[in-house]
């Protein structure tokens, strides 16, 4: 694992002095986090420059692709665990993101979406990542809770933008309706209710 | 701006391997490696190496109560990087995991009836519904757009409905299996 003085290397090299990240009160492990965090993040930024500074679409797809390269690539299990972290990354820069808007006024339907739905999608690479069982009846039912509530949360923001009627056919809300049976009841046999007709 | 140069400098600090750009470029073909392309290529493995570097920073020691304090210096939420646009940063890191987790998939294809690759399929949905509402979010005012960002909207809806009918596909799977282990 990289070191704490390889890190600040690092950051220097990008022209940040790491000492103002450096609390002689944190335990190594906290300070190499911080160190790494900072790094990440600011990579981050500039990665997303590198790409989207491109003058046309040809050139920003090109610029993708070379940045995303993963040719030959084995799909590894270690792969999964980055997805999720990866996840939890978006987790954390949206509720940065709810904070700031709450701070100076109201967090807008979109953005409130958004945190639910990366909550869900920590919750299915981490389903994915364990092999889910029965046993995370918790999981699974906080996951469609996310995407109940943001599904009604756009869809209501779409019609009250736009002042029309809604953009799908009722049959499809329908479903997402009905009232979901209790973690009690739902434990145990496949009922006909966890399926789609 | 950072340089390549700079990137450079990274990439030999953290002896970070640069054969599969290298195999990159090979692949797709001579003229195709401007100062442009190399600069987004090694902002990409940079990044793509520093992510998993963090991950394992994180994971490093036993401690619960250490796990939760690294986790809590690492994240976005206390990290500040001078200059950024959060909101563009947002839409990006979605597009990014969106990218990660489509190549998770298995080569050979389709989503399958188990669990975990229904799941997985859920997981692309939710964050491909994700990217389109983050970059909703990062947008002007829809008022300045007639049709309110319909396709968007729809698109977000459709996605959030596949996830939520694969869900119930892995659900399902995982409680019939639980069923034949008895």
């Amino acid at each position: 694992m990289t070191d704490t003085a390889r890190l600040c290397a690092a950051l220097a090299a990008l022209g940040i002095d790491a000492a103002g990240s450096m609390d002689g009160a944190d335990a190594p492990g906290v300070t190499r986090a911080r160190l790494a965090g900072l790094l990440h993040w600011v990579v981050s930024g500039e990665l997303r420059e590198a790409i989207t500074s491109a003058d046309c679409s040809d050139e920003f797809v090109r610029r993708w692709n070379a940045a995303a390269a993963h040719p030959d690539v084995p799909v590894a299990a270690e792969w999964s665990v980055q997805a999720w972290f990866d996840a939890h990354w978006l987790d954390g820069r949206i509720c940065a993101l709810t904070a700031d808007n709450a701070a100076t006024g109201t967090v807008s339907a979109v953005l409130d979406t958004a945190a639910h739905l990366a909550e869900a999608i920590k919750i299915l690479l981490y389903l994915h990542v364990t092999s889910p069982s029965s046993e995370h009846q918790h999981a699974w039912l906080t996951v469609l809770d996310d995407l109940a509530y943001a599904y009604h949360r756009i869809r209501a923001e779409h019609i009250e933008r736009t002042k029309t009627s809604p953009l799908v056919p009722d049959a499809m809300s329908a479903r997402w309706d009905r009232p979901r049976v209790p973690v009690s009841e739902r434990c145990g046999a496949a009922s006909a209710d966890n399926i789609d007709a | 701006m950072v340089t390549t140069a700079q990137l450079k400098a990274i990439v030999a600090v953290l002896k970070i391997d640069t054969t599969r750009i290298e195999q990159y470029f090979r692949y797709v073909g001579d003229g195709r490696d401007s100062p442009a392309l190399v600069q987004a290529a090694l902002a990409g493995l940079v990044y793509r190496v520093i992510g998993a570097q963090l991950r394992d920073c994180l994971a490093a020691g036993d401690e619960e109560a250490g796990a939760e304090l690294r986790a809590r210096a690492a994240s976005p939420q206390t990290v500040a990087a001078p200059g950024e646009d959060p909101s563009a940063q947002a839409v990006f890191e979605a597009f990014w995991l969106v990218d990660r987790i489509a190549s998770m998939r298995r080569p050979d294809g389709h989503a399958g009836s188990d669990p975990r690759s229904a799941l997985l399929e859920a997981a692309a949905s939710t964050a491909a519904a994700a990217r389109t509402v983050l970059r909703l979010h990062d947008s002007d005012p829809a008022d300045s757009v007639p049709n309110g960002r319909a396709a968007e909207f729809s698109a977000a809806v459709e996605d959030l409905d596949r996830a939520r009918v694969l869900i119930r596909t892995a659900q399902l799977a995982a409680d019939e299996a639980a069923a034949r282990r008895g």
